[in-house]
């Protein structure tokens, strides 16, 4: 076992099997949690997460650390770079800045929002289109800010600023429907 | 601070509880092992082509600059007939060869009884020469270029003494006419000279790739499902009914890439032979099962053949027309993550016009546009499915050995 995460990259790109096991084990749930909010099906966020795995695996040598937390952060990055390019591949995604039609409900309270359980949260931002989820989980729950998110997108900030406001929009809507149902 | 709901969201996010199967680790495994036996055979296959084209380019470079050449320029045989057409009543002189050396042409001839001057003409720069029999011709016209001393040279023999062999050394300066005034000399005389073609024998090899587009376009075949295109050109892919076996469907064909390795003969200086080894990549996007999304990839190594003819111009450019067939066979291919395999061979017609320019006498650029007629249907469903017919472009360089 490997205490810190410097000597845990070195003996991943080292080839050492028991490391590579190890950053699996560590980082799994989280980034297989990570692909399932940009893929749709379950098989298909665990092929993204074999594939963040395995690249990581090809690129840790390059990894250089800068504090604890920073593989972590290093491995986010990479999957949500695997994810977008998927999405892309598929062409799911058309950034286009037009009026969805949605109309605004009022505005939800976190009190209302608390009680949802997790699983249900995501099936609830699968509800979204694929372009407005993209956004909305880059800024509002891997905190990318807009710049990065334009840069990564393709797109305008300006862009990525309007998307996530329809983005929010929707999802409050998505969310006060739900509740409403389950009352 | 009131947290805003998105903030509860994101923690609701992060805090799924995940469950992997168990055996997760072991498909990574396995999946990591399949991705590094790929790297390495596109590794291989890089490093084989970058040090096949190396060592060509070596071989062509470094080659010592005298240009020796053991085949008879001139396989002229003069009979006794024609001979019989001259005043001097020769007898024959067979060339035995001819050799051009560090800018001296030596000439050794041997056959019968020798009783005539044999004057070698030729560029020395060049492996062309032809042998003008007839001294007479030969004074009167260019061989008064040759050396004074070289005339009285052979002016010995002019009693007819037998001589084996017959040596002449003359000096580049000497050799002073081209084939073709050593052709039209001895067609004077009666003669007939036959030509060496400058190009005839020339081996090369070339390196190319291309990209092709299957000319018919039908729509993807998608099993049992029915894909409806809509007027944004989205496939959208329609699920049968439950119960029914999801088919797989195909939502995108890049276009294929090929590469070559070919030698080229010129059998004559207006027809070529060309045989080689071509790689061939075919791509197609797809939809699987379960609404799961891959990548089908599949890999032909093939063996083309082809009859080239050839025109040619001066200033280096000559131009072609090709027909030849192509076997294919299927090397490796996978599914996302499953690996395909597909028996037999495919098969196709080949046909093109191409233009080449030789930048020097060893390095030339050709581009070659080209149609291509499968005659088998192959099992997987890629760009080439759409029709039998397809046209590509084709361009690379060509290495004179």
């Amino acid at each position: 076992m490997y205490n810190s995460e410097q000597e845990l990259a070195k003996a991943c790109a080292r080839g050492d099997g028991e490391a590579r096991r190890q950053l699996y084990v560590i980082y799994s749930p989280k980034m297989y949690s990570l692909c399932s909010r940009y893929a749709e099906e379950k098989d298909l966020a665990r092929d993204l997460m074999h594939d963040a795995f395995i690249k990581a695996y090809d690129k840790i040598g390059r990894f250089s650390f800068r504090g604890e937390g920073s593989l972590g952060a290093w491995m986010s990055s990479l999957t949500i770079r695997l994810c977008i390019d998927n999405l892309r591949k598929r062409k799911k995604m058309k950034f286009i800045d037009m009026d969805d039609g949605v109309e605004p409900v009022g505005e939800l309270e976190s009190e209302e929002v608390t009680g949802i359980a997790p699983e249900k949260v995501r099936e609830l931002l699968m509800q979204l289109p694929p372009s407005q989820r993209t956004v909305f989980n880059l800024y509002f729950i891997d905190k990318l800010p807009h710049k990065e998110i334009a840069r990564l997108l393709g797109i305008k900030e300006k862009t990525s600023t309007s998307i996530l406001s329809k983005a929010r929009l929707r999802m409050e809507v998505i969310v006060k429907q739900y509740l409403s149902n389950n009352e | 601070m009131n947290k805003d709901w998105t903030d509860i969201i994101r923690e609701s996010a992060l805090d799924e509880d995940v469950r992997l199967p168990q055996d997760d680790f072991d498909i990574l495994q396995s999946k990591y092992a399949a991705h590094r036996r790929r790297r390495a055979r596109t590794g291989a296959l890089c490093l084989g082509s970058f040090a096949a084209a190396c060592l060509g380019i070596a071989l062509v470079l470094l080659r010592p600059g005298i240009e020796v050449t053991q085949k008879p320029v001139v396989a002229q045989k003069l009979t006794s007939d024609a001979c019989e057409k001259q005043e001097t009543g020769r007898e024959f002189i067979e060339l035995r060869q001819l050799e051009v050396a560090a800018g001296s042409i030596e000439v050794a001839a041997g056959g019968a009884e020798v009783t005539e001057t044999a004057v070698v003409m030729g560029d020395a720069s060049t492996t062309d020469a032809a042998v003008v029999t007839d001294a007479a011709v030969a004074r009167d016209s260019a061989a008064s270029k040759v050396s004074g001393s070289t005339q009285q040279e052979f002016s010995t023999h002019k009693d007819g003494e037998a001589a084996e062999t017959e040596r002449h050394k003359f000096e580049p300066e000497e050799a002073v006419i081209g084939l073709e005034e050593a052709g039209n000399l001895l067609a004077d005389a009666g003669l007939e000279l036959e030509k060496e073609e400058k190009h005839r024998g020339r081996v090369s090899v070339a390196v190319s790739g291309s990209l092709s587009n299957t000319l018919r376009q039908n729509q993807p075949v998608a099993g049992t499902g029915q894909v409806v295109e809509l007027k944004n050109a989205i496939k959208r892919f329609e699920l049968p009914e439950k119960g029914k076996e999801e088919p797989i469907s195909y939502s995108h064909f890049p276009m294929p890439l090929e590469f070559a390795v070919t030698v080229k003969w010129d059998v004559l200086d207006w027809l070529s032979l060309v045989g080689g080894v071509q790689y061939s990549l075919l791509t197609s996007n797809c939809g699987l099962p379960n609404r799961r999304f891959a990548q089908q990839n599949v890999s032909y190594l093939g063996l083309p053949v082809a009859v080239n003819l050839v025109g040619r111009t001066s200033f280096g450019l000559s131009y072609y027309l090709s027909g030849g067939a192509l076997v294919e066979k299927c090397i490796y291919a996978h599914r996302g993550t499953e690996r395909l395999r597909e028996n037999g061979l495919q098969y196709a017609l080949t046909a093109g016009a191409g233009l080449q320019y030789d930048f020097t006498r060893v390095l030339g650029i050709f581009l070659e546009p080209q149609l291509d007629y499968y005659l088998s249907k192959s099992e997987f469903e890629t760009r080439r499915s759409s029709g039998p017919l397809s046209f590509g472009m084709s361009m690379g360089l060509r290495f004179n050995l």
